[in-house]
């Protein structure tokens, strides 16, 4: 056999794989490279092997990354900066969940007309199964009792596989199932891969603080999908409302309208618009009347509902503690 | 270049030179992080000097450049030495709002009646300034009323702002009457969208003042040793500095710079050290940042230099004093520099390393956490010491006793879409790790672990029980854990969203010690000649900010040269 004759190529892990990849997902292989002859080495061909050195991927290398401390990306923060020229190779993790050793392999080769030698890099890592969570909003509080309203049941997997279709429901706090749902076709605004869907459901009777759960339902999501993780959510279940409380927020010393004050009495929660005025339906009762708003100080006040009602607040203004505060916030 | 062959006491002067400079390097240089000791602790024979003046002025920020222009004044060759690429130091992204009084023209204009007796009694109160060097305060305030003849003399322009009515100090700031300069009109060395950068409007004008009368500026040079004749003896007699990349990393380029009146420091705080900071207050680990860090250094390092030469530290009740000026701040989000003054946008010559402008926080529409997902305080309180205090408890990562870790603003998209939050590029700072989001509150725990400080994964179990707890909070207005009034808003709609939001650190009230010329003493409080210090780098006054830094800067300029 002949002994290599051509130029080095050193092949080195640029950051350490992550503990473990989402099973059957893609995963970046970071590899400092660096050829003896200074040869442009993007276009190489190259395979990642086996354990049993079967093929599982070829092709050829992207274009050699080079930072220099000038680069934007450059960002010594936290530390040190590797700035070998590297790569980035997109490896495909197996569908299965467990570990393994596979090597990135270059075989001997001519680039730009320059022999270089054969060139590999061992590299372990783990596979782990795919999580499944769950997210509930548009929840709406307090709720009247036995009235119906939409929630929003969105779910989730780690690697993003599409969850269209899939079942998601939702259970008292007994573990009755008071709704269930299919998840759309397409993602929640915002999200990649948040699959959703409105979910009806109907108040208790009785009044009270209720928390409910949204879980997966049907068929468990085939391997690699874990048990998907359920979520909580609560809201409070009130008598229904019978009286128009409107709010005015004023400045206590100017007399002006003070606009986006929010407004809490018990459960229920508003904000005034821009002429300082909220309208909240109650139900009859006694109620705390807080307001909050920056810079301003208002004290609770009880608030006995048993008709429609007018009240005026007046929100004391606070100096600001900052003596600079006039300055950056203008 | 210059050698120094003369002898003194029989004994060759280099000896003497080599042997005080070793003084200055060794084990405690390594330890406080400086690297490479100079030539001579390498075995160079003696200190070949690069460079001679008359003073040396470390620093071109709030203290250094009147320091430079003071020395000048008084018949002195000054070389300023500054770290960063530009003049200014933090001063030039601060507010400008320089707490000076006494009666000055202003004052006298508006009709308000101050004195230095006055202001001496503002700032030396029984309770909030017990810790005050009042000696070195009196001669502060003393000079008060000619350091602002003096800015106006040297260019800075106050007109268009006039004064403050005199007022008692605030918690944040102790701040007496207050003055504030136009900005300068250029806005590239410091940029931000959100407050005034009246600072320029001070160092600017000083610089050119200072260039006009032929004040030297050697940028992108840090000051790493002060030579002194002898170990613990004798006078200072100049320095070595080292040129730094724009990261203000090391480039091994050296220059020993003689100072044949004296050595000035003016070099800031040093809050960025971690080691220093936490000989005060051990609880400042790595994780808590420094205002103004990625403008201006403020790692202590020449105050080292001076301690390795024999300077004591005056005042360091100050540092871990409650609530007057140095407790840290509660911060913006989503920036490593969190700041809540410091925000910069990408126009600023330093956007590069500030890498985000961060978001003003929404306190009541968020919650925060620590890096195990648990709340630990009412969010909303923000001036309280209890918040601190319980933000810098540890939380159990193993081995950790010290500092509480990363705080992260937990909020959703309700909460971005009412504050109109940016989300990406220049606002938050992603690919540094101080700011993400996940569809989930699953997803975003996993990322966490993205952040240099966050030293183990977030539980996510730990994350959504918390924001279960919280949302049922919301559902009845009251917060059994932390007694939270303000509790409108739910963490429920995806994308939920994590940002830095631990708190950041301001102020040095603790520095070298100093006689009334601002001249350091050592231990046995016997002035050390040809040494002075002004600014964050000077201990014993507790006042914020500039009106301290510069009147102590053009005293110690003064000073420094009279002496001579
Ligand atoms: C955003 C912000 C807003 C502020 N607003 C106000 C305000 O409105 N009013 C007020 O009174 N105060 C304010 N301050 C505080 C005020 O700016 C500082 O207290 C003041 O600038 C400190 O002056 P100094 O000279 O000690 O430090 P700096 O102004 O920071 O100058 C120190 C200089 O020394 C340099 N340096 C450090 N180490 C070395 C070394 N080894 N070699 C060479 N050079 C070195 C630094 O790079 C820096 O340029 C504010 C601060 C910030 C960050």
């Amino acid at each position: 056999m002949v002994p290599p004759s051509g130029f080095p190529i050193r092949l080195e892990l640029k950051r350490p794989l992550p503990e473990s990849v989402d099973a059957g997902v893609p995963f970046a292989l970071a590899v400092a490279i660096e050829s003896g002859s200074g040869c442009d080495i993007a276009g190489a061909p190259f395979a990642i092997l086996d354990e049993t050195g079967a093929t599982v991927t070829a092709g050829e290398l992207p274009p050699v990354t080079r930072l220099t401390t000038d680069s934007e990306q450059y960002d010594p923060r936290h530390g040190s900066v590797d700035l070998r020229p590297s790569v980035e190779i997109m490896v495909p993790a197996p569908a299965s969940v467990g570990s393994f050793a596979w090597t990135l392999a270059l075989p001997s080769n001519a680039i730009d007309g320059i022999w270089h030698n054969a060139a590999s890099l061992g590299f372990r890592f783990a596979t782990r199964e795919h999580l499944t969570s769950l997210a509930v909003w548009d929840n709406p509080t307090p709720l009247a009792v036995g009235s119906s309203h939409d929630i929003k049941v969105g779910a989730k997997c780690s690697a993003g596989c599409p969850l269209a279709g899939e079942t998601v429901e939702v259970i008292d706090a007994e573990g009755a199932v008071v709704g269930r749902a299919q998840l759309g076709a397409t993602p929640w605004p915002g999200t990649a891969s948040l699959y959703w869907t409105s979910l009806l459901l109907r108040a208790p009777d009785q009044e009270g603080h209720y928390r409910w759960s949204a879980r997966m339902a049907g068929p468990a999501l085939g391997l690699p999908h874990g048990t998907p993780v359920p979520t909580a959510f609560s809201f409070v279940v009130t008598k229904r409302a019978e009286h128009q409380v409107a709010i005015s927020v004023v400045d206590a010393d100017s007399g002006a309208p003070v606009g986006n004050a929010q407004i809490r009495l018990g459960p229920f929660r508003a904000a005034t618009n821009r002429a300082g005025l909220a309208t909240i339906a109650l139900p009859p009762g006694d109620f705390n009347l807080k307001v909050f708003k920056d810079n301003y100080e208002v004290r609770d006040q009880a608030l006995a509902v048993s008709d429609d009602v007018n009240v005026v607040v007046a929100a004391q203004a606070i100096p600001e503690e900052d003596p600079y505060a006039r300055y950056w916030k203008t | 270049m210059r050698k120094e062959t003369d002898t003194v006491g029989g004994v060759s002067r280099r000896s003497f030179l080599r042997t005080g400079a070793l003084a200055g390097v060794g084990g405690a240089a390594a330890a406080a992080g400086l690297g490479a000791a100079p030539a001579s602790a390498q075995g160079s024979p003696e200190i070949v000097w690069d460079v001679e003046t008359d003073v040396i002025v470390i620093g071109a920020g709030a203290s250094g450049l009147p320091a430079s222009i003071a020395a000048r004044d008084e018949g002195a060759e000054v070389i300023v030495v500054e770290h960063h690429f530009d003049i200014g130091g933090i001063a030039i992204m601060s507010g400008g709002n320089i707490a000076i009084g006494g009666g000055n023209r202003l004052q006298i204009a508006a009709g308000q009646d101050d004195s230095p007796d006055q202001v001496f009694a503002r700032i030396t109160r029984p309770v909030e300034e017990r810790f005050a060097d009042r000696e070195l305060t009196r001669r502060y305030v003393d000079e008060q009323v000619a350091t602002f003849d003096f800015l106006e003399a040297n260019g800075v322009n106050f007109d268009r702002h006039g004064t403050d009515v005199p007022r008692e100090g605030g918690p944040g700031v102790n701040s007496p009457t207050q003055v504030r300069p136009h900005e300068w009109p250029i806005r590239v060395a410091v940029a931000s969208h959100d407050q005034g950068r009246n600072g320029s409007g001070i160092v600017r004008p000083l610089e050119l003042s200072a260039r006009n009368k032929g004040v030297q500026f050697l940028l992108s040079h840090t000051l790493t040793d002060i030579y002194r004749e002898q170990p613990f003896a004798g006078s200072v007699i100049g320095v070595r500095v080292e040129e730094v990349d724009r990261w203000f990393q090391p480039i091994h380029r050296t220059l020993n710079i003689r100072a044949r009146k004296g050595v000035i420091l003016c070099s800031g705080g040093h809050g960025h050290n971690v080691a220093y900071r936490t000989m005060f207050d051990p609880r400042l680990t790595e994780e808590y940042q420094w205002h103004g860090q990625h403008t201006a250094v403020a790692n202590g390092i020449p105050s080292i230099a001076a301690i390795k030469i024999g300077a004591a530290l005056g005042s360091t009740g100050n540092e871990t004093q409650e609530g007057t000026g140095n407790a840290p701040d509660k911060g913006r989000w989503a920036v490593q520099d969190n700041y809540v003054r410091g925000a910069q946008t990408p126009e600023s010559a330093t956007f590069f390393r500030h890498r985000a402008t961060g978001l003003v926080a929404a306190w009541a529409e968020c919650i925060l956490v620590k890096e195990n997902g648990l709340r630990f305080w009412d969010e909303t309180d923000g001036s309280d010491d209890g918040y601190f205090a319980h933000a810098l408890e540890p939380t159990g990562v193993p081995g950790k006793l010290l500092g509480g870790g990363p705080v992260w603003a937990i909020f959703d998209a309700e909460t971005v879409a009412r504050r109109g939050y940016g989300t990406g590029y220049p606002d938050v700072d992603r690919a540094g790790g101080y700011f993400f989001s996940g569809e989930t509150l699953e997803e975003l725990a996993g990322q966490l672990h993205n952040n240099a400080y966050q030293l183990r994964p977030m539980p996510a179990d730990a994350l959504r029980e918390t924001v279960e707890r919280f949302n049922s909070f919301v559902d009845v207005g009251v917060d059994a854990d932390f007694g939270r009034a303000n509790l409108q808003f739910k963490i429920q709609t995806p994308p939920f969203y994590a940002a830095w939001s631990t708190p950041v650190l301001h102020d040095s009230y603790t520095g070298l010690r100093a006689d009334t010329n601002c001249q350091v003493v050592d231990m046995a409080r016997r002035p050390i000649p040809g040494l002075y210090v002004a600014g964050e780098s000077l201990g014993g006054i507790k006042q914020h900010g500039l009106g301290r830094c510069i009147t102590t800067g053009r005293i110690a300029g003064m000073e420094c040269v009279r002496a001579s």
